[in-house]
């Protein structure tokens, strides 16, 4: 266990540890490359001929790819890691000055090597209710700390450079039997509470056998934790990226992922247009998250600009709030969107996509640390995404607290209360210049930014129909302070906020 | 079995294999020493850090030399299924 002070908290080099999580990205992406070599290494084998000779240096080959790939995944969690244990030391860092501040604010001074915490002068009721308070705080820092500590360093422990080369061929047994894949296709049949406590009972060692063995099953699974969905999903993207033919779309989701720190990969699919859900920030352990739905056209290639948004949203929602990094906003392209505006009158994938999405928010409120209902969460539907999150919430399974639309073609009612929703948490936004308007009424039903529809109209000061998340724009802001709970805070054209907000 | 073989095709393989090994060797000098917090010992990660970072140099530098040999056996395999097409072609021509 960690025995740090609080004079070497204070001390920790936060930078020291981005730095060496920018190498061990660094790293990762390196190991892409080379295995891509070592791919058209193995493809040049195979359009070499037939042959015993050649038969097995294929195999010889393939085993290399394999041992390359593999070692990249393991780097990019300690990366990972490393970034998440920066941010969380610098935030901890300044907690900590805030507290001697006020310590010193009180007349109190804080020997850091001990934790002790002196008056410097006579001691009434006050400081002395004070230098409790301030004590607790210290604890509650170092404890933070130390916690910190042991969970990067067994983060660390847990990426050897091989799963099956490091020191053992398997993960350590414990006695419990090996699942199998009928097992775990089969959770695929029950509710994400079900899934989130049948995952909490198997064994670690089980757990890590389904991560290695299934991961294409464990990856997509509602209920399992957001750690445990992303290890198995790069896993599976490291697979999929290195097949011939891979869709090129997949490399620009392993890219981003590689240059996007506290990334979680929630789903990934090759499969036709393809599907990926990507969190920025751990959704399991933040006090908000929101999910963004994104509308027609979107496949898996346009990941850099759909992250860049998320990440536009997170950044503001979490300067807003006094906790640093407890906000986790969620890019999910988990459904088939339409290929354009012009098909986007089609219904069909909005219910699909509806269904989906409403088990996927099943999944977070399952696997949340602090219980289903622990964490405040926002579904954001923009463009056609809004008909999507219109179709779950319809359907009267849409377990968020809030509902945001921005550039809505229409939530396929005529009222806000047909939601299943309580109209004050229905939120839409909608620029004066939003081309959007001008999808007929009839197509997608009545025009939710219109005062009868019964939703909160927020006020925004972009233009177009993508300029929602603008920089410094009343937009963004207004959407950050919904997704954090501050609804006093949110500037409305009409309607009435909800008479009180989430703790922010 | 069918025997046809593409010695070109071998060598590029070769070519793609040393490229991967030499890769490799200059990830182990270019991150060797960036991949740990030095002046950071009371932290438990960075000495943890600093261990997983010995072992990947270790793992990494094994990776390079099989990567290397494999590609040395290869470059080998081309030359000899040339020298046996040849030695097979010098035999026919000495029976006619």
């Amino acid at each position: 266990m960690s025995r740090l002070t609080l004079a070497e908290v204070r001390a920790g080099d936060s930078e020291a540890f981005r730095s060496a999580a920018v190498a061990w990205a660094a790293l990762a992406a390196a190991l892409d490359a080379v295995s891509e070599h070592l791919v058209t290494g193995r493809d040049r084998v195979g359009a070499a001929g037939q042959g015993l000779a050649l038969a097995v240096a294929d195999d010889r080959v393939r085993t290399q790819v394999h041992a390359v790939a593999g070692a990249a995944e393991p780097a990019r969690r300690i990366a990972q890691a490393l970034f998440r244990h920066a941010d969380a030391l610098a935030a901890l860092q300044r907690h900590l000055d805030a507290v001697l501040a006020s310590a010193r604010s009180h007349g109190l001074t804080v020997d850091l090597g001990t934790g002790t915490v002196t008056a410097t002068g006579p001691v009434g009721p006050a400081p002395r209710r004070a230098a409790h308070a301030i004590r607790d705080e210290l604890a509650e820092i170092l404890a933070q700390a130390r916690r910190l500590d042991a969970a990067t360093a067994m983060a660390i422990e847990g990426a050897p450079p091989h799963p099956r080369t490091a020191g053992a061929d398997h993960p350590v047994t414990d006695g419990a039997p090996r699942l199998d894949r009928a097992t775990v296709q089969r959770q695929a049949g029950r509710s994400p509470a079900e899934v989130a406590a049948w995952w909490r009972s198997l064994s670690p060692a089980q757990q890590e056998w389904a991560r290695q063995d299934h991961p294409d099953l464990i990856g997509r699974l509602d209920g399992i934790p957001a750690a445990d969905r992303d290890r198995a999903n790069r896993a599976h993207l490291d697979h999929l990226v290195a097949q011939p033919g891979a869709p090129a779309g997949l490399r620009a989701v392993r890219d981003r992922l590689a240059a996007t720190p506290d990334a979680y990969l929630l789903l990934i699919d090759g499969a036709g247009d393809g599907r990926v859900a990507v969190a920025l920030g751990d959704p399991d352990h933040s006090a908000h998250t929101a999910v963004f739905v994104p509308g027609v056209g979107s496949d898996l290639y346009d990941i850099h600009g759909e992250v860049a948004r998320t990440a536009a949203l997170r950044r503001v929602a979490d300067q807003t709030t006094v906790a640093e990094g407890d906000v986790s906003v969620v890019y999910w392209l988990g459904y088939d969107p339409p290929d354009s505006l012009l098909d986007g009158w089609r219904e069909g994938p909005s219910r699909d996509g509806g269904a989906a999405l409403t088990r996927f928010v099943d999944g977070l409120r399952a696997t949340h640390v602090d219980g289903p209902t622990g964490g405040h969460v926002t579904v954001l539907g923009y463009s056609y995404g809004s008909t999507v999150a219109a179709e779950s919430a319809r359907a009267g399974g849409l377990r968020v607290d809030d509902l945001v639309v921005v550039g809505s073609p229409g939530l396929h009612t005529d009222h806000a209360r047909e939601l299943n929703l309580d109209p004050r948490h229905v939120w839409v936004g909608r620029s004066a210049s939003d081309e959007i308007r001008f999808v007929p009424e009839p197509i997608h039903g009545r025009e939710p930014a219109d005062p009868g529809y019964g939703a909160n109209r927020f006020v925004t000061d972009t233009s177009g129909h993508s300029g929602y998340w603008r920089p410094d724009s009343a937009s963004l802001l207004n959407q950050a302070y919904i997704v954090t709970g501050q609804y006093d805070r949110v500037t409305l054209v009409h309607g009435q906020r909800p008479a009180s907000g989430w703790p922010a | 079995m069918v025997l046809a073989v593409d010695p070109e095709h071998l060598r590029g393989a070769v070519d793609e294999v040393r490229i991967a090994a030499i890769n490799i060797d200059e990830l182990i000098v270019q991150h060797g020493f960036r991949l740990t917090v030095p002046g950071q010992r009371r932290w438990e990660s960075a000495g943890r850090l600093e261990t997983a970072a010995e072992s990947w140099r270790d793992h990494l530098g094994r990776l390079a030399t099989t990567l290397h040999a494999t590609a040395t056996r290869l470059a080998s395999v081309a030359d000899l299924f040339v020298a046996a097409d040849r030695a097979a072609l010098a035999r026919i021509r000495s029976a006619a």
